[in-house]
């Protein structure tokens, strides 16, 4: 599905401190033609590794070990780096989700997420970072 | 003149006696009304922060419950990609949409203003939505068709409901139209008098067998939904309504509103 969108296989990195989820996570993006870079469970590690890597997905939860959320990772990468961020997130409160509203993401996903929903989801975050490259391009 | 000056010099001296004399009974009456709306104030604040404290957990418990849920989710998953058998893989799908019909009611609560109430009609139109989405066939899609009334209920019977639910939505997508041919399904909640309703599943499928008996079935779909009729102390019906296959449950709601 979404590699076929581009001549190299994607590369997605996930950070989530549930270790079962972002194993699930892995295997799905694996089955979906990713290659999955790293799994980290902070979000320090996430901008670390999204800086030296650049990845073309990143599937970010919010809560996570550490002193930063999710959210803010996602503000820290996207300030200097294209990706596409999907939120996958049990927190759903008004709050959380004004906060996440504000960064540049390409999607949210609650916990749990059905299986389609995540291979929807991605595909059109993938899709919009597409147009986003074709848009600079032309 | 005189006369008019005098009277103000006998009402002042008056007035001025009987202040000296009722101030002393007045002042600590007032100061004690002071102090006591002062406590009344503080006592509200501290309820109110202890309300907005035990909101705050009771959201998080929500929280924990779901994200909890969801690991239990990801080892179906991981324990399904250790067979290639296709019935297996089902069935560890099947298990994932019982944990999600559970999951919702926790979403739609940690949502909710009232942490202990759901509106049912808003959770079976999202739940049913889910279904839909996990048995979707583009080629020829079964069309679903959702006619709610508003029914509060609590998370005690919100859990077993929309177990039921989600297995009458399940059952009528897998056997109702196990080709893969296009139709409809129905899902309908009535309030009806006493503060009872009906949970309508109705499919326009290849229809239940005449010989199907309901108390000896194998399906554990159909199984699962005899205990939680109980669980709910409701009527289960499944029959046929001219050509479609109707599963009906009437309960009574234990926090209805009209």
């Amino acid at each position: 599905m979404c590699p076929n969108l581009h001549a190299y296989r994607l590369r997605a990195l996930i950070v989530e401190d549930e270790a079962l989820i972002a194993d699930e996570l892995s295997q799905r993006l694996s089955r979906l033609g990713f290659s999955v870079i790293a799994a980290v469970d902070s979000a320090e590690q996430g901008i670390a590794i999204a800086t030296r890597e650049r990845p073309d997905l990143i599937l970010m939860d919010i809560r996570l070990k550490g002193e930063l959320d999710g959210v803010q990772a996602a503000d820290a990468i996207r300030q200097h780096l294209d990706v596409s961020i999907v939120y996958v997130s049990a927190l759903s409160d008004d709050c959380t989700v004004e906060r996440a509203k504000k960064t540049d993401h390409d999607g949210f996903l609650l916990k749990p997420f059905h299986r389609t929903d995540l291979q929807d989801t991605i595909e059109i975050a993938m899709r919009r970072r597409a147009a986003r490259i074709r848009g600079r391009t032309q | 003149m005189y006369v008019f000056s005098a009277s103000v010099k006998v009402f002042t001296a008056i007035a001025s006696v009987t202040t000296a004399a009722v101030l002393p009974l007045v002042v600590p009456r007032v100061l004690a009304l002071v102090q006591q709306a002062k406590a009344t104030e503080q006592a509200t604040a501290e309820l109110r922060a202890s309300e907005e404290r035990k909101e705050a957990l009771l959201r998080e418990v929500h929280h924990r419950v779901k994200n909890n849920l969801a690991v239990i989710c990801s080892l179906f998953y991981l324990q399904s990609t250790h067979t290639e058998d296709a019935e297996t893989v089902q069935i560890f799908q099947e298990m994932e949409n019982r944990v999600h019909s559970m999951a919702l009611v926790h979403e739609n609560l940690y949502r909710s203003e009232n942490l202990a109430r759901i509106d049912f009609a808003e959770y079976a139109r999202a739940l049913a939505n889910d279904i839909l989405g996990s048995y979707e066939n583009p080629v020829a899609p079964v069309r679903l068709n959702v006619e709610l009334e508003p029914v509060v209920m609590s998370v005690d019977q919100a859990i077993p409901c929309g177990l039921i639910l989600n297995e009458l939505i399940s059952n009528s997508f897998k056997h109702g139209f196990p080709k893969g041919d296009g139709g409809e399904i129905k899902v309908t909640l009535r309030r009806t008098s006493g503060g009872a309703c009906t949970l309508c599943v109705e499919d326009t499928g290849v229809g239940i067998p005449s010989d199907f008996d309901m108390n000896n079935t194998k399906s554990l779909g159909l199984r699962l939904v005899r205990s939680l009729t109980r669980q709910v102390r409701g009527a289960f019906e499944l029959g046929r309504v001219g050509s479609r296959t109707s599963a009906q449950l009437r309960f009574k709601v234990d926090c209805y509103v009209p």
